[in-house]
């Protein structure tokens, strides 16, 4: 299957979303590609998820080899979100959700991106990142968290549907 | 403007795209593989002549193999022994050790080889004066007595040696049926040489006469 410009430009932003770089973005796409294309599946539809994982091992041993670590372990005891609508409760403009990105790791980047582009819900990051749905919803909490950092920093006062009202 | 959290992602994300250089680089990698697939080995079938071939070589090796082992345990038989089998050696090897340490009574006792030779007068071969294969050579003629070997009448003759130890030789008309093709040193073949109950068994054909050395193991 020959991936076309919309879902490459979609596999693109969760390489971004990985990478925050668009260089390392696009090789990690690059390579991602390739091994694709080397070894593809034969069901259409669960191609993106497929080149996906694909991404994300591939990312995962980038980071290893850089002798950095890329997704930090969460501990289970760590309190959790109820589920990824609260983040939708964030009222945010587009100067603070800048800053707010440029504070999330890794992780926490690709569970907003497939939380916010891709509509999954936590048990379906949980199948697609092949992490428990406890630490998907622990790393929304911590998501939350930074946001309430950030407005704090900014001195904004956050309330529900009032978040970042002046 | 205000927006929720993941409406600001979402468009955040969204400005991020491929530029059209990238884009195409990606396209020409994704053409290259459709019209240039992987090519997969196909397995040949070897044709049967080959396999017929390659068969015979293989049962041709074996047959080397085990035939180049064959003549090896014959020729290794042939190099120590002289053309007889282990079995025969040791089965002599046993008896004239067995008698060498039974050390039964001399029937004729004489420092003289022309006088202990001159008692054993009821033989089918002349006794022979030949020296035992000893490893201390001063050895003195102690005396003699009848004895068989392998069911062949034979005399011994016994001799001892400083340290006060006896050396015996055993005497026999040499038959091929029973001794088969002992070395003969007349013809420059070294004797056999073995060991067995703490006795080192020397044994050669010399002069048509089977002879046998026993004495202790050093």
């Amino acid at each position: 299957m020959t991936l076309n410009k919309q879902q490459l430009d979609q596999l693109y932003r969760y390489c971004y979303v990985l990478t925050t770089d668009c260089d390392n973005a696009y090789d990690l796409l690059q390579t991602a590609v390739q091994k694709y294309l080397e070894k593809p599946i034969r069901q259409s539809a669960a191609t993106l998820p497929y080149i996906r994982k694909i991404i994300r091992n591939q990312f995962i041993d980038d980071a290893r080899q850089a002798k950095c670590i890329a997704f930090e372990p969460i501990e289970n005891t760590e309190t959790i979100a109820l589920d990824t609508m609260t983040l939708d409760n964030i009222l945010i403009n587009e100067e603070l959700a800048n800053i707010v990105w440029s504070v999330l790791d890794a992780a926490e980047r690709e569970t907003m991106y497939l939380c916010s582009i891709e509509g999954y819900t936590a048990a379906e990051i949980s199948a697609e990142t092949n992490v428990p749905r406890g630490t998907v919803l622990s790393r929304i909490y911590r998501i939350r968290h930074k946001v309430m950092q950030v407005f704090d920093q900014q001195g904004i006062s956050m309330g529900r549907n009032k978040v970042g009202e002046e | 403007m205000k927006k929720t959290f993941n409406h600001s992602v979402k468009e955040y994300l969204e400005s991020v795209s491929l530029n059209e250089k990238q884009f195409e680089q990606l396209m020409v990698m994704q053409e290259r593989y459709v019209y240039k697939p992987i090519r997969r080995r196909r397995k040949k079938r070897l044709p049967w002549y080959r396999i017929a071939g390659f068969g015979s070589l293989l049962l041709l090796g074996i047959i080397v193999i085990t035939m180049t082992d064959f003549l090896n345990v014959i020729d290794n038989n042939s190099h120590h022994y002289g053309h007889v089998s282990s079995s025969v050696i040791q089965r002599i090897a046993d008896e004239a050790a067995t008698n060498h340490l039974k050390m039964k009574p001399l029937e004729v006792e004489s420092l003289e080889i022309s006088k202990v030779q001159g008692y054993f007068s009821n033989l089918d071969f002349e006794p022979y004066s030949a020296q035992p294969l000893a490893s201390n050579v001063q050895i003195a003629l102690v005396g003699g007595r009848y004895c068989s070997i392998q069911g062949s009448k034979a005399v011994q003759l016994r001799y001892k040696d400083r340290q006060g130890d006896y050396v015996t030789l055993f005497e026999t008309a040499y038959s091929t049926v029973l001794f088969e093709k002992l070395p003969n040193i007349d013809r420059g073949e070294t004797p056999v040489v073995t060991y067995t109950k703490g006795i080192k068994v020397s044994m050669w054909v010399e002069n048509g006469i089977v002879l046998i050395s026993t004495e202790k193991f050093r």
